[in-house]
């Protein structure tokens, strides 16, 4: 049966919440209520899980919420040799991680085969509400065993080299477990994924040909629909007509049109600081959607980020709105560190307001921090949609270093907020316990659809 | 009286190939020439037009640039378009300095010699790192410089980094001066009048204008002392720091470098080549030059010239 997709996730949110007496979650209680039991708990609070069981995980690149309304998040592995990503879940009975499964395993490409590994999952999750599926694809960049460093281009026609591909692997979240995978993308990475599920369609960005990837889920065959640039977005999104968005490597939209077939370029590039940016590398790097789901709240991948509104559905191209800088002034002659001047973890919190973490640094001239140990951190703000409005709610707090870079947020289904951390080791999962009033049951439906 | 010109035809059949090359070869037909702007285009902004007059140039074994400019400030910049790369890096302005006039790489660091109202100072700094990848995401810090203060109250005319010692070597307007770049130490070497630019030369040599200075391990030792006044005619083995004019006529009979013997001369056809070698004996390591070439060379083009053959990848850089 085809349903307009805004119905579709009505009809979704149903089946998720009768999801939600899944046994291995009944009779949990949001933490939220027991901390209101205990003692009164300072609001935003921050709990941290670092990846503790891999002791290889260096990046968690991919966090998200599954079709369950837990937290899934991927402990990557990137810069070890033989390096191999872990699926990891939030337990909410043990307040911990609980550690899934390795993929090098699961796919049969082990860590010490000699090629690139599966070393990771970058942007990579996408739910399936109907059946309770999570797809996931792996990313490349972790070196061979024997090797300090991998690159795609060098290796590319080195068959004990190059990376098999990425696998793409399908997760039953009811039962735990993994129905089937294949390679999606010979020799590639994959970048981002998206999840049409009306469609039966799964989308990607390959890398490094930065290819558009199309994916049947029904069939499991592959269309490779050509080359957008060099760059790489780092997300797709999902449109109300089944339109597939990203961005290109100056800064221009890039849509895929299911009716037309086509790949087409948007006449103007998207918002980008006027003084020393010019579109170039302004591509999407997180892309969430509110929930009534007529516009989407973008940040661009590069330093001194730019926020921004898009409103698909208005025009023949989308209005686009400048939400100005996500992150502090800064010298313009330099440019600046992309792990230092960062934002992302964009999600819209069951109080229907959108949240990010945007870093913050210590700069002699703009921003001296003169009361802060560390020299920079990742906040938490909270922006209002119907007045632009923003307000810091939280700073992050890693035992032991900055945690300024975030990759992903997702809400869970009690409506706590959980971030992806990327930094020195360990790295892990940041939770921020939001205040009762801002929380509600199923707080991550209308789900999003993409990694 | 010049003959009265023909209007060109336009309609000629060489018109169109003329016309290209008369735009395109003002431009190079053959290898590489990297012109970009002194930033990270589309993530940082340029030097300020100002400020950017670039007047220092040097480059390592691996072929990253350093640079130094003059104007309202002096900055300090590297410049990386191998791999994946493709920027220059602003290091920065340097306080009270608005002229940058020699810039030199170590293997660890580097040393610029800037001017200010103060006098000259010598600024040091450690070599870049590549950022990881100017395609997909980058890291850069701007790390700190180190001023190791003046050489005397004298303006710094120019420097060279002299690798046999590891030190910088560098004139004053009366003086020659090193700088031990690992210790920081800035030592006057001696007096030395009516300098210019200088450069590496043969056996580790560096040549000040006229005179040629050899190290050994501990200090520079001058070569061809004539009671304080230079002359390259005392100078036995010199074979290149002699001015384009003398070079121009090296096998004449009364410039003062016919006496110089490493020059040694030939006639080919229509056009005397030189071979320039450490003694008499054209050098295998060294090519030979035309007379055309000669000619057009500037004084400090001979030693860039060595410098190439001797350590690929450094041409143009000294003069």
């Amino acid at each position: 049966m085809k349903l307009p997709r805004r119905d579709f996730i009505k009809r979704s949110s149903g089946a998720a919440t009768a999801l939600l007496a899944l046994p291995s979650l009944s009779g949990v209680q949001p933490v939220a209520m027991k901390a209101a039991e205990a003692k009164p708990e300072p609001p935003y609070r921050t709990s941290w899980y670092p990846f503790t069981e891999h002791q290889d995980a260096d990046t968690c690149w991919s966090l998200s919420v599954g079709p369950d309304g837990r937290i899934y998040a991927a402990a990557c592995a990137e810069s070890v040799p033989g390096g191999v990503v872990q699926v990891v879940r939030y337990n909410e009975q043990r307040d911990a991680l609980d550690y899934l499964f390795s993929l090098g395993e699961m796919v049969d490409d082990p860590g010490d085969s000699g090629r690139a590994t599966q070393c990771k999952i970058h942007y990579s999750f996408a739910p399936s509400m109907s059946d309770g599926v999570l797809y996931m694809a792996t990313h490349l960049s972790g070196p061979p065993i024997d090797q300090p460093a991998y690159s795609p281009w060098l290796s590319w026609h080195d068959p004990k080299r190059c990376f098999r591909g990425s696998a793409l692997l399908a997760f039953d979240t009811r039962t735990d477990e993994v129905l089937w995978w294949e390679t999606m993308i010979p020799k590639e990475g994959c970048r981002c994924l998206l999840h049409d599920e009306e469609r039966h369609r799964l989308y990607a960005l390959s890398y490094p040909r930065d290819h558009f990837i199309i994916f049947d889920t029904r069939t499991r065959t592959r269309r490779d629909l050509g080359r957008i640039g060099s760059i790489n977005a780092q997300t797709l999104f999902l449109d109300r007509k089944h339109r597939v968005w990203t961005t290109d490597d100056y800064g221009h939209l890039v849509r895929y049109d299911p009716e037309r077939d086509r790949l087409e370029r948007s006449p103007f590039v998207l918002p980008h600081d006027p003084e020393f940016q010019t579109g170039w590398h302004s591509v999407f790097y997180d892309v969430a959607a509110p929930p009534e789901g007529d516009c989407v709240y973008a940040v661009t991948w590069i330093a001194a980020p730019r926020l921004m509104r898009i409103w698909p559905d208005e025009g023949d191209w989308p209005r686009v709105e400048d939400l100005g800088p996500a992150t502090q002034k800064r010298d313009p002659t330099i440019p600046k560190d992309t792990f230092v001047d960062h934002c992302g973890g964009l999600v819209f919190g069951g109080d229907g307001q959108l949240y990010f973490v945007a870093s913050r640094w210590r700069d002699p001239v703009h921003n001296p921090m003169k009361d802060k140990p560390h020299q920079r951190e990742g906040v938490v703000w909270r922006l209002d949609p119907a007045t632009l409005k923003r307000q810091e709610v939280a700073v992050l707090e890693h035992p032991t270093q900055p945690a300024q870079y975030v990759s992903r947020g997702a809400v869970d289904h009690q409506g706590d907020l959980y971030f992806g951390n990327v930094g020195t080791r360990p790295v892990g999962v940041f939770k921020v316990h939001m205040p009762a009033e801002r929380k509600k049951p199923n707080a991550h439906l209308p789900i999003r659809m993409w990694g | 009286m010049s003959a009265k010109k023909q209007k060109y035809d336009m309609n000629s059949p060489e018109a169109r190939a003329l016309i290209d090359e008369i735009v395109h070869g003002t431009f190079m037909k053959e290898g590489t020439m990297v012109a970009f702007p002194t930033c990270f285009p589309g993530a940082s902004v340029p030097i300020t037009a100002d400020e950017g007059h670039i007047t220092a140039l040097d480059i390592t074994g691996d072929g990253i640039v350093y640079g130094g400019t003059s104007g309202r400030a002096a900055h300090l910049f590297v410049a990386m378009f191998h791999g994946v790369t493709g920027v220059v890096f602003d290091l920065g302005t340097i306080e009270g300095a608005d002229q940058c006039v020699a810039i030199g790489c170590g293997g660890s660091q580097f040393a610029a010699c800037v001017n200010g109202p103060g006098g000259g100072r010598v600024i040091t700094g450690g070599l870049q790192g590549l950022p990881f990848d100017l395609i997909q995401e980058w890291g850069f810090s701007r790390p700190p410089l180190k001023d190791l203060g003046k050489v005397n109250d004298e303006p710094i005319v120019h420097a060279v980094f002299h690798p046999p010692s590891a030190r910088l070597v560098g004139t004053t307007t009366n003086h020659i001066f090193t700088c031990d770049l690992e210790s920081g130490t800035i030592r006057i070497a001696g007096e030395i009048s009516g300098t210019g630019r200088i450069a590496l030369g043969s056996k580790e040599s560096v040549s000040v204008g006229m005179v040629r200075v050899t190290f050994g391990v501990t200090a520079p030792r001058r070569v061809g002392s004539n009671a304080g006044r230079f002359d390259c005619r005392k100078v036995p083995g010199n074979t290149c720091h002699c001015t384009g004019p003398e070079i121009a006529n090296p096998a004449g009979s009364t410039p003062p470098t016919a006496r110089v013997r490493s020059f040694h001369s030939r006639k080919t056809s229509d056009s005397a080549r030189l071979s320039v070698g450490p003694n008499s004996r054209p050098s295998g390591r060294w090519r030979s030059l035309s007379m055309d070439e000669c000619l057009a060379s500037a004084v400090m083009k001979w030693p860039r010239c060595f410098a190439t053959n001797r350590r690929p990848g450094r041409s143009g850089t000294l003069g």
